[in-house]
């Protein structure tokens, strides 16, 4: 009974010590972005040297054009996404013949780009399009498709979980036509789960690195390619005060996130 | 039949979309894949595992991403299991920070290894602080690649874990120890098998996620070859396209088969 106490206690003990290091080992490297940011150099004290804001100057300077160019193409890809994604949710939701096995296939094809890797959609709609590449319409494409199945998930997920087939009927037998159906019935009902589906088109959007990576041009560079380029060729704190901008974005859209998502579980 | 296409006109831009931009991209990346000098051939899958440094590059994959699998698992599982069972304060603000990394794009969690092992990081400063010397730089090694895959895994499997142990029945446990089994017992006799399926489920998407992974091992990874990065030299500096649609089309390959079995097992449990 003795030994196994104390194998109870020794394991208890290595257990908590594990989560322990895994915790630091999550979020230490967060905290010393952001706090390596602001150093003047990043040596073996974070502020020996003094405290700037000049990292950030730089980063405005050379890569500022690379915020603004993804901050488009994630708007654009939000836009289109809402639109195209939750009307196809509707009409596949909706269809007499939703529950049948084609409808299935369909769906699973359209849920495809959540499965396959950036990777080979990269390669592929390079190696498709090249001609297109410059106008950067490529990378716009590349995103809408890759982010398609976040937004079409959380649409049909919601037209089934509630009852909007006999709301829609209902409609539909007062003379609205399915466009009117669509904007003044159904999108206002769905509207909270086409907003966290947007949420989540918004985020993979502006973190898209594996397919742009195939697509960018110089002149086009997207935030994740201007950080990559930054942790390639420059100075740990310009790195630093690049992926901190990037999480001033990131951490209050997950946040908004997990809020839509608990009260939706509520 | 104007309502008809009305209907129609409701997927119609979905359907030219992914016919145009996803679908004929991706059986013309097969197509390549199966082309050669001699019309249509299987030589280049061939080669993929004839050529030392291909077939080195596709070994490589696989290891890494079976070690990065079954430590995240492991680890992932105690953290599920700590929170499904112990209740503190803070504890919804722990799970959204261990699981925020999720979030995260594929060069950052590369950065994020680099501010811990890098030759300037937090570890080798820390140990040069203490014992005069730096250790632990290894970001640009094999090593820093597996600590910076399970970055990612981890967070997704306590994700994906943590879900299934909550919602699991306390009673069948309950059961099993009232006839005699004791704690671990209990675990691993009636709690990890009825959740088995999750497992392997969990552990499908994070196989799958390592294999595919690009962004983070290009960040770290010159020296080391993994399948993605070959891929990536093969296309930008050898131009040589067939070989680089046959890596991409294995990975694809891979991570489809392993999504689709990951999501049937979800769906019957």
């Amino acid at each position: 009974m003795e030994t196994y106490n104390l194998t109870g206690k020794l394991l208890k003990f290595i257990v908590y010590a594990l989560i322990l290091l895994t915790t630091l080992f999550l979020t230490l490297p967060i905290v010393f972005t952001i706090l390596g940011s602001f150093s003047k150099y990043w040596g073996e004290s974070m502020f020996g040297s003094g405290v700037t804001l000049d990292w950030y100057k730089y980063v405005f300077q050379y890569y500022g054009h690379t915020i603004g160019l993804t901050l488009l193409i994630t708007f654009l890809t939000v836009l289109i996404n809402v639109f195209i994604g939750s009307m196809a949710a509707y009409s596949i939701a909706m269809s007499r013949f939703s529950h049948s096995k084609w409808m299935k296939v369909v769906e699973e094809l359209l849920t495809l780009p959540a499965a396959v890797p950036g990777i080979a959609i990269g390669l592929a709609l390079a190696q498709s399009f090249p001609v297109m590449r410059s106008s950067g319409v490529l990378i716009l494409i590349g995103h809408v498709i890759f982010t398609f199945p976040l937004m079409f998930r959380a649409v049909t997920g919601a037209i089934r979980s509630t009852d909007l087939r006999s709301i829609d009927e209902c409609a539909q037998a007062l003379g609205a036509g399915p466009f009117r159906r669509f904007f003044t019935v159904i999108f206002p009902a769905i509207r909270v789960s086409v907003f966290s589906g947007a949420i989540n088109v918004f985020m993979t959007s502006l973190g898209e690195f594996n397919i742009t990576f195939f697509l960018y041009t110089p002149s086009l560079m997207t935030f994740p390619v201007g950080m990559y380029e930054s942790y390639a060729s420059l100075r740990i704190e310009v790195g630093s005060a690049f992926t901190t901008l990037f999480l001033a974005l990131a951490i209050p859209l997950s946040y908004i996130l997990n809020r839509l998502n608990k009260s939706k579980v509520k | 039949m104007k309502g008809k296409f009305t209907k129609v006109s409701f997927v119609l831009p979905t359907m030219i979309l992914f016919t145009l931009f996803f679908f004929f991209p991706l059986i013309l990346l097969a197509l390549k894949s199966f082309s050669g000098e001699g019309g249509f051939t299987p030589e280049n899958y061939i080669l993929i595992v004839t050529n030392k440094r291909y077939f080195q590059a596709m070994i490589n994959s696989l290891m890494l991403s079976t070690i990065v699998t079954v430590t995240s698992i492991l680890i992932g599982a105690i953290i599920a299991f700590f929170l499904a069972r112990t209740d503190f304060k803070g504890k919804n603000l722990f799970i959204t920070l261990i699981t925020f990394p999720v979030s995260l794009p594929g060069v950052v969690v590369g950065f994020m290894i680099i501010i811990l092992f890098g030759t300037t990081g937090v570890i080798p400063m820390f140990t040069k602080m203490i014992t005069g010397e730096a250790l632990g730089a290894i970001a640009y090694t094999i090593t820093g690649i597996f600590f910076a895959y399970l970055y990612f895994s981890i967070p997704k499997t306590v994700m994906i874990l943590y879900g299934a142990v909550v919602e699991f029945d306390p009673r069948l446990e309950e059961a099993a120890r009232t006839v005699g089994a004791n704690e671990q017992q209990a675990i691993f006799k009636v709690v990890i098998p009825t959740l088995a399926p999750v497992f392997v489920s969990a552990a499908s998407i994070a196989f799958s996620t390592s294999m595919s992974a690009f962004g983070t091992a290009f960040t770290l990874a010159n020296q080391f070859e993994i399948l993605p990065i070959l891929m990536y030299t093969e296309y930008t500096n050898y131009f040589n396209i067939e070989i680089a649609s046959t890596m991409a089309i294995v990975v694809a390959v891979v991570s489809l088969v392993l999504n689709l079995f990951s999501r049937s097992l979800m769906e019957k449990g």
